[in-house]
């Protein structure tokens, strides 16, 4: 029992993240139509961000933190005004591989200011745990879920109660009619963009803090990416459930299925391909998520 | 007009091809009266570019210091730095260039195993004697004419780890983790060819994906087999990861793991928890005051920029030594090939390299027509998590495991 | 000069007029004597050239005539490579078969992907295109047969007597399979089929509704990519004589995609130029940093750096600056010297 509390803990911390990273893709992909496949490397580097400031400069934890808030919104601002303010009609394959370019040369320059070596974030929370009962908790993982759902409540909040959040709706519903009714839908997009940034930003910060800052730690892009499809591209719930699940699901397979093995291939290799597979499963039944809508297409 | 120009060029070509037989003059690649090309490729640019600077950094010291005091045989050596990216198909560029273009006599290191195993054809077929780091059992058995391995494999250290923990306390029970590539299963067949020779068994194994860092389920099963010594074929951040996962845990269990974990990052990332980490290199730490390693500090002294590196305590040291012990092997065995030097006395050269001395730093150095591994030696170092080094808690020993 | 047509086969002659004529001559002729004018590392390098054009015309049938987007091309070179390897290293099955056989196992195992293609779109199709090239990945990282990361090694072209090893042999084998590939290329893109891949990339609905078969033509596109990744794999695993998964991993999808972008999308002419240029600038880099190190050793430690990041930075310029790519900038300068001094 203690067990399975514990699992279910874990996962709903990884799941939080997913979740944020999730939100990203949702964020920019509802108001601008581009999927952003380098949303893992802005996580990086607001990871890498952090760190420099909280590890390399003794900045106190809680600064650094907002520093690499700013500077992931700053930087999903400027991501959007280098390579995407030209590509507004331009066809999805390119903006598809703009995005894909940008991942690696993110991942370039990172490695040339903060090379490629593992680093470790210090906040106040890591390596302690809380007893209750026989069950441990990671003070990191608390945090994480709780800071997540402060983040998700603002979100959703903005976009149902601010004006900002109405008008990046209604751009993203048919940016036309909304230019026409007065909105700058440049702005729009690039609000999404800066939005995109923070919350990668974020959901980097506590990846890095419950393992390491490094340059592979983008991989976790694609992983959210599956948590985005399974609960629809277009829906803020939907991310959230979907990086719930997906990091739940993952806690469960890695914990009850290794040490199996069918030949070579180890049962508990299938919490890292769990994310995939659910994507193509889902894909196959229901290419728009959980909560998508499906699209009629018109000629 | 067409059917001529057709005819035409089948002639050409035809001519040409006839022509060009035997225009290969009788030098030796990489060899001149007064200097010998010999290539080290290392990751400058890729996921290995922590590894690639300190090695080079050993082989320009080794470098110059060979060539100030005579060089090899009135030659000089004409080294080549060339950036392998470590990933097979960058690695197989570099290679070709240093072969081809360059022309250099031998790679005298080729850092990841899965480039260096890319390469053995192209090696083979120019007649470059090869010399692999990543050092897996496939380089030396079966082996291959060029191929050489001076460094203790992974077989061989995961086999000393076991027999280490079992001399200790012979009931041990043995879990291993392991990352499941080449590298990680070579560790697991070591360490279950000596539980087997020790005439016990490895109570638990648990692999994981290259890249994993979330170590909860790994550990989870050793503790529900209820192991004494964990036995770790994993890299930096994996040990990282499952110190900090024993610490979480609150589980005071013994961590043994190979030569990659033994740098300073391990206790940037870890604090001071590493204390009591072990480990099995086949190079001993640069703090201690060896024979071998004096030599190498003064040389470093004298050729390098000493102060940026065996000096900085932040300096990934075993990796200056493992530069070190491969350009020695290769220098030892370009001696022994005498004045007439070419592919096929260098590999006589090498394979005639008996028990030569390094003074401590690493086992000794011994080839032969049937041996292309140097030693299946190592030692044990202990983690001081307060003084942030390792210590030697055991000296050089081949295991008694059948290698 | 006026170039009227009189007849209906003029008009589709593949090669147009006496000017196309004597240039392809030139080539021919260049490319025989090539291997005796270069070194062997020169000759390398267009070796791997060669291979690559194969494997881009294929991508190209498939992202720029047809539109369907594809993240996991390295993972059908990476099949056809291993089919190669596997035919021809365990049963001993010769060249001549195994190279064919390892295109067909690619179109084959296409249709995993080409199936659900029929249902996705887009960006759907990246997403599963992308996990099915990791799925590849990882069955190759772990099956007995493949053995593992360290790889396997694939047996010389030939039998007794006479083996195909040297740059200069492998140069013409490699110059011939492009060369074809090239032919049935440009010649499928000309048929019906062509024009049906390219009036679903227009508009897959307006196709359909003029009687295109949505499925056929999809599942052939990708059927007859994965083909051409198969044979860009077979011939890579016996240039190469040995294969390890790392070689295929995504980075490869990647710099095929770059050499379409680059070379110009939907063109065969554009396949060519991408492949040759996004092969040769690892080795343009190599060589700027030699020449570089002794006069300004920081620059070209800064090139080596940058090194990891240039196939991203090639297809985001291409794609912000000339979506078209080389071919749309050839294109230009034709029509700018056609009507000079004239605008248009």
């Amino acid at each position: 029992m203690e067990k399975i509390i514990e699992i279910l803990f874990n996962g709903l911390s990884m799941g939080a993240i997913y979740a944020l990273m999730a939100l990203g893709f949702v964020l920019i992909f509802k108001s601008t139509g581009v999927i952003n496949f380098a949303q893992g490397e802005l996580a990086m580097v607001g990871a890498f961000i952090c760190y420099s400031f909280a590890t390399m400069m003794n900045v106190p934890y809680i600064y650094a933190f907002f520093i690499a808030l700013i500077g992931g919104l700053i930087l999903g601002a400027v991501v959007y005004q280098v390579f995407f303010r030209t590509m507004v009609g331009e066809p999805l394959f390119s903006t598809i591989m703009v995005t894909v370019g940008l991942a690696s040369i993110l991942t370039c320059l990172a490695g040339l200011i903060w090379g490629h070596d593992v680093y470790s974030l210090n906040s106040p929370f890591t390596d302690k745990v809380i007893h209750l009962d026989k069950i441990t908790f990671a003070q990191g993982s608390i945090s994480t879920i709780i800071v997540s759902i402060v983040l998700f409540v603002i979100v959703i909040l903005f976009f149902n109660r601010s004006l900002l959040g109405i008008s990046m709706r209604g751009s993203a519903e048919d940016p036309d009619t909304a230019g026409l009714m007065g909105i700058n839908v440049k702005k729009i997009h690039m609000v999404a963009w800066a939005l995109g940034g923070l919350v990668a930003a974020v959901a980097g910060m506590f990846l890095a803090e419950q393992s390491f800052v490094r340059l592979a730690m983008s991989n976790v892009g694609l992983k959210a990416m599956a948590a985005a499809i399974l609960g629809g591209m277009e829906s803020i719930s939907g991310a959230i459930v979907g990086g719930i699940i997906i990091g739940v699901v993952e806690g469960l397979a890695a914990n009850y299925l290794s040490g199996m093995s069918l030949g070579n291939f180890h049962m508990g290799d299938i919490k890292d391909v769990a994310a995939f597979v659910i994507m193509i499963i889902v894909l196959m039944i229901r290419p728009h998520g959980i909560f998508g809508k499906e699209k009629v297409e018109r000629v | 007009m067409r059917n001529k120009l057709w005819g035409w060029s089948v002639l050409l070509a035809v001519v040409l091809c006839l022509s060009v037989n035997s225009v290969w003059a009788a030098t030796v690649r990489g060899v001149t009266d007064k200097e010998i090309k010999i290539a080290c490729l290392v990751d400058l640019s890729g996921p290995g570019k922590y590894g690639g600077p300190p090695i080079a950094d050993a082989f320009r010291d080794y470098v110059a210091w060979v060539n100030d005091t005579g060089g090899i045989n009135g030659r000089k050596i004409d080294l080549i730095v060339e950036d392998n990216g470590i990933l097979p198909t960058t690695t197989m560029n570099a290679a070709k260039k240093v072969i081809l273009k360059d022309e250099v006599l031998a790679i005298a290191f080729n850092l990841g195993s899965a480039g260096s195993s890319a390469i053995v054809p192209l090696c083979a077929e120019n007649k470059v004697v090869l010399m692999p780091h990543g050092a897996n059992k496939g380089f030396y058995h079966p082996g291959n004419k060029w191929v050489f391995v001076p460094h203790t494999v992974q077989f061989s250290m995961a086999s000393r780890a076991v027999e280490y923990i079992l001399s200790k306390n012979s009931k041990a029970r043995i879990g291993v983790i392991y990352q499941d590539d080449d590298f990680g299963k070579e560790g697991l067949e070591g360490a279950g060819a000596a539980a087997t020779f020790m005439k016990t068994k490895l109570v638990a194994q648990a692999p994981y994906k290259t890249g994993t860092i979330d170590f909860t389920p790994h550990m989870n099963t050793m503790k529900e087999a209820n192991v004494d010594a964990i036995v770790l074929w994993t890299y930096l951040p994996q040990s990282a990861a499952i110190i900090k996962q024993k610490v979480k845990m609150a589980w005071d269990v013994q961590l043994i793991s190979n030569n990659t974990t033994g740098v300073p990052p391990l206790f940037a990332l870890t604090g001071e928890a590493a204390d009591g980490y072990m480990l099995v290199t086949p190079y001993a730490p640069v703090h201690t005051d060896l024979p071998g390693i004096k030599r190498i500090k003064d040389i470093n002294k004298k050729y390098g920029n000493a102060a940026k590196t065996l000096e900085n305590p932040a300096y990934p040291d075993y990796l200056y030594l493992a530069g070190w012990g491969y350009i020695e092997a290769m220098v030892q065995g370009l001696r022994k090939a005498g004045k007439d030097l070419n592919p096929e006395t260098l590999v006589k050269g090498l394979e005639s390299v008996h028990n030569f001395d390094m003074g401590g730093l690493c086992p000794n150095i011994t080839f032969g027509p049937k041996q292309h591994v140097s030693s299946f030696s190592s030692l044990i170092l202990k983690a001081d998590g307060k003084a942030k080094r390792f210590v030697i808690v055991d000296s050089i020993k081949a295991p008694k495991t059948p290698q | 000069m006026a170039n009227f047509k009189v007849n209906y086969r003029e008009d589709t002659a593949l090669f147009q007029n006496l000017w196309v004529k004597s240039w392809l001559v030139i080539f021919i002729v260049t490319m025989l004597v090539l291997p005796f004018l270069l070194s062997r590392y020169q000759l390398s390098i267009l070796d791997e050239m060669g291979i690559a054009v194969i494997g881009a015309l294929g991508l190209n049938l498939l992202i720029g005539y047809t539109g369907q987007i594809s993240l996991g091309h390295g993972a059908f070179v990476a099949i056809g490579a291993y089919t190669s390897g596997l035919l021809a290293g365990t049963l001993g099955v010769p060249f001549i078969i195994s190279l064919p056989l390892s295109g067909m196992t690619a179109a084959l195992l296409s249709l995993i992907v080409g199936v659900p293609s029929l249902r996705l779109k887009g960006l759907y199709l990246a997403l599963g295109t992308l996990a099915f090239g990791f799925i590849i990945e990882y069955i190759l990282f772990h099956w007995d047969l493949t053995r593992g990361d360290t790889g396997m090694a694939v047996p010389k072209i030939g039998t007794e007597g006479f083996f195909i090893e040297t740059e200069r042999q492998f140069f013409y084998l490699i110059m011939f399979f492009a060369a074809v590939a090239t032919l049935v290329a440009k010649n499928l893109a000309r048929t019906k089929i062509g024009r049906s891949f390219v009036a679903i990339r227009d508009r897959d609905i307006a196709a359909e509704a003029m009687g295109i078969s949505l499925s056929k033509y999809k599942i052939m596109a990708f059927a007859v990519a994965a083909f051409y990744a198969g044979v860009a794999g077979s011939l890579m695993a016996y240039y190469q004589k040995w294969i390890v998964p790392g070689n295929f991993d995504i980075t490869l999808s990647i710099a095929y995609i770059a050499m379409i972008v680059l070379g110009g999308m939907g063109t065969v002419l554009g396949s060519i130029l991408g492949a040759i240029l996004i092969t040769g600038i690892p080795h343009a880099i190599v060589y700027l940093t030699d020449a570089l190190r002794g006069t300004y050793p920081n620059l070209s430690n800064l090139i080596v750096d940058l090194k990891l990041g240039i196939f991203g930075l090639v297809i985001v310029l291409t794609l912000l600056l000339e979506p078209q790519g080389l071919v749309g900038i050839y294109r230009r300068i034709k029509v700018y010297w056609k009507t000079w001094p004239f605008k248009y």
